[in-house]
């Protein structure tokens, strides 16, 4: 148990001492700073005033729906500002552990080679977790006090980041390992977010305008059911903050799956690496 | 004497992706409990692949080893181990306290325990001072002795060293030795690489010397560097006469006189007769090869040397 502590908070040191780390932070920072002076601008004020309420919305669904609005866009700009720097920020800790130098004596030690790999692979997810939760809670929290209205959407959103990440981080160290870089990793997860997944998402409006042939629309939609649906997590979350009905929960089962398959599949690969 | 590792037809051949390299030919070799063990070589001959395979690192391609009876790929193995690997390469962003907490933790270590260790060895490797510094700050001396202290943490019984010494000064090698030699007062067993010939000379007891991943030579440090009979003798003033008993060479630059005399009496009828001569003796010391004549020769096969290994 020691061992896998000290694996994880060796880990969390490494991106903590690391560039990105500071720039995510700053970014998060200075998106919490803004956040809270629109909230507590003049303006924002008045229009809470006004949506305050009333005999005709005794409920007060129009601050509501305000709020929803506010908290979509913004959750909507986290998830892909989370998603690159989470990715840039673990892409290089399982290359880098595998340099010559680093490994040799961590191979030297009585642990096993999983439970190496294991701990350096929580202590990526711990980083990302803590540096998604800071600015998750923190704007929660702003908005909330500024509003007065406590809303649970927005922090549930939190589980399908989480999850998006957790399929892309198995995909990052499994690539990690094979290439020993963290380029290839970063570059295929940067295509699976931005092109892929998107593409795939909207193929009956995009791709099936140009392909009509069977086979390849057949094709087209198994390639969509087999990669990471990071845009239906995108689309998921959104509709977690609006508190809108999540009917469609497969990318959930997509995202838990590749993760698992891939994290078995570095696991595998290396216990067999030689270095 | 009891043996701390035993290796029967150990080899390794990589595999890269078109050729296959071997690194190391079927190799069987002893190392005493409580020995300094060199194992000597020009680059690429195969030291480091030897020791990686001894700890596990990489699978072998044939043979097997055990330390202390322990197969290798055991972890029971690696609890009795300390390693300080070539090139090595700690993480920068930590001080060398939380270095070796990190490390001391790996092995199984905790709590007060491993604080009592750590003040331990950072005391015996000389860094206390600098045990809340970054070790990117660290000299490269520094760099070794934290090493070294991260190899102690848990009481090894045997120590693997891979280039200790490279790149560091000629006081921080003298540290470094003392260091060495103190553990094997202790009774821990050393397992050294070095291409740094004078060095290994001066600490170890037995070494092999390998080439091109066969060993060509191996024995007794004392014995293969000690060549019987031969003395060097330097003189303040006079020239010997040609005559002198046993004279192999006389170097008049540097007057030194290089003769053989089987026995006690022998050398002194060669003293006599340079006294008589008028010779004012400065020196007089037996001839060794070093290690390094030993090393260049065989790396350029010269029959001589290529005797059976004892
Ligand atoms: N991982 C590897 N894959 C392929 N070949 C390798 C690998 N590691 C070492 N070799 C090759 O095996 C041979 C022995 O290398 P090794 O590192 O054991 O030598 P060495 O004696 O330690 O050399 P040096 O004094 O330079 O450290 C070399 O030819 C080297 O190129
Ligand atoms: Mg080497």
């Amino acid at each position: 148990m020691i061992k896998i502590y000290a694996l994880i908070r060796e880990t969390f040191l490494e991106a903590l001492s690391k560039k990105v780390f500071l720039v995510f932070f700053f970014i998060s920072t200075a998106g919490l700073l803004i956040l809270l002076a629109y909230c507590s601008s003049s303006g924002f004020q008045e229009q809470i005033h006004n949506l305050q309420p009333t005999a005709d919305d005794p409920l007060g669904v129009a601050l509501r729906e305000k709020l929803r609005s506010l908290q979509s866009g913004l959750s909507f700009a986290f998830f892909n500002a989370a998603l690159i720097l989470a990715i840039i920020i673990t892409s290089d800790l399982v290359p880098n552990m595998m340099t010559k130098g680093v490994i040799d004596l961590l191979l030297s030690k009585p642990l096993s080679r999983t439970m190496l790999l294991t701990g350096k692979i929580l202590g990526g997810f711990a980083v990302v977790m803590v540096l998604t939760l800071y600015f998750m809670l923190g704007s929660w929290l702003i908005i909330a006090i500024a509003t007065g209205v406590w809303t649970s959407g927005y922090m549930l959103s939190f589980f399908p980041l989480i999850i998006t990440f957790w399929g892309l981080y198995g995909v990052l160290a499994y690539v990690g390992i094979q290439s020993r870089s963290s380029v290839s990793g970063m570059v295929i997860c940067f295509l699976i977010v931005y092109t892929v997944s998107p593409l795939l998402f909207s193929r009956e409006e995009l791709l099936f305008q140009s392909v009509t042939s069977d086979f390849w629309r057949t094709l087209i939609s198994a390639v969509y059911h087999l990669t990471p649906q990071v845009a239906d997590m995108a689309q998921i979350t959104s509709n977690i903050v609006q508190e809108k009905t999540v009917t469609n929960t497969v990318p959930y089962y997509n995202s838990l799956a590749y993760g698992a398959l891939f994290f078995l599949l570095s696991a595998f690969s290396f216990s067999r690496k030689e270095f | 004497m009891t043996t701390c590792i035993e290796i029967r037809g150990l080899s390794k051949t990589y595999k890269n992706s078109k050729q296959l390299i071997e690194a190391l030919k079927p190799i069987d070799l002893d190392v005493h409990q409580g020995e300094i063990f060199g194992l000597l070589g020009p680059n690429g001959a195969g030291k480091t692949t030897m020791i990686k395979l001894m700890l596990g690192i990489i699978a072998p391609t044939s043979g097997s080893c055990h330390i202390l009876g322990q197969d290798i790929s055991s972890l029971k193995a690696k609890e009795l181990i300390g390693y300080l690997p070539e090139n090595h390469r700690f993480p920068l962003y930590l001080n060398g306290q939380q270095m070796l907490e990190f490390y001391g933790n790996l092995g199984g270590m905790s709590g007060k325990t491993l604080q009592k260790r750590i003040d331990e060895v950072l005391e015996f490797v000389n860094m206390t001072e600098w045990r809340k510094l970054k070790i990117q700050r660290y000299s490269k001396g520094m760099m070794q002795r934290i090493g070294l202290a991260q190899a102690l943490l848990n009481r090894p019984h045997l120590l693997f060293l891979d280039e200790p010494t490279d790149g560091i000064d000629p006081v921080g090698r003298m540290e470094i030795r003392e260091i060495l030699e103190v553990l094997k007062s202790e009774g821990t067993t050393i397992f050294v690489n070095s291409h740094l010939l004078s060095e290994v000379e001066l600490i170890t007891d037995r070494v092999a010397i390998l080439r091109k991943g066969v060993v060509v030579k191996s024995g007794n440090t004392h014995e293969l560097t000690q060549s019987r009979d031969q003395y060097i003798i330097t003189l303040a003033g006079g020239t010997p006469p040609a005559s002198l008993p046993g004279m192999t060479t006389y170097n008049a630059e540097t007057h030194e006189i290089e003769l053989t005399a089987a026995s006690p009496e022998a050398l002194n009828v060669a003293l006599d007769a340079l006294r008589q001569n008028d010779c004012l003796l400065a020196t007089l010391s037996p001839k060794k090869s070093t290690l390094e004549e030993i090393f260049i020769a065989l790396m350029s096969e010269k029959q001589e040397y290529l005797a059976p290994a004892k």
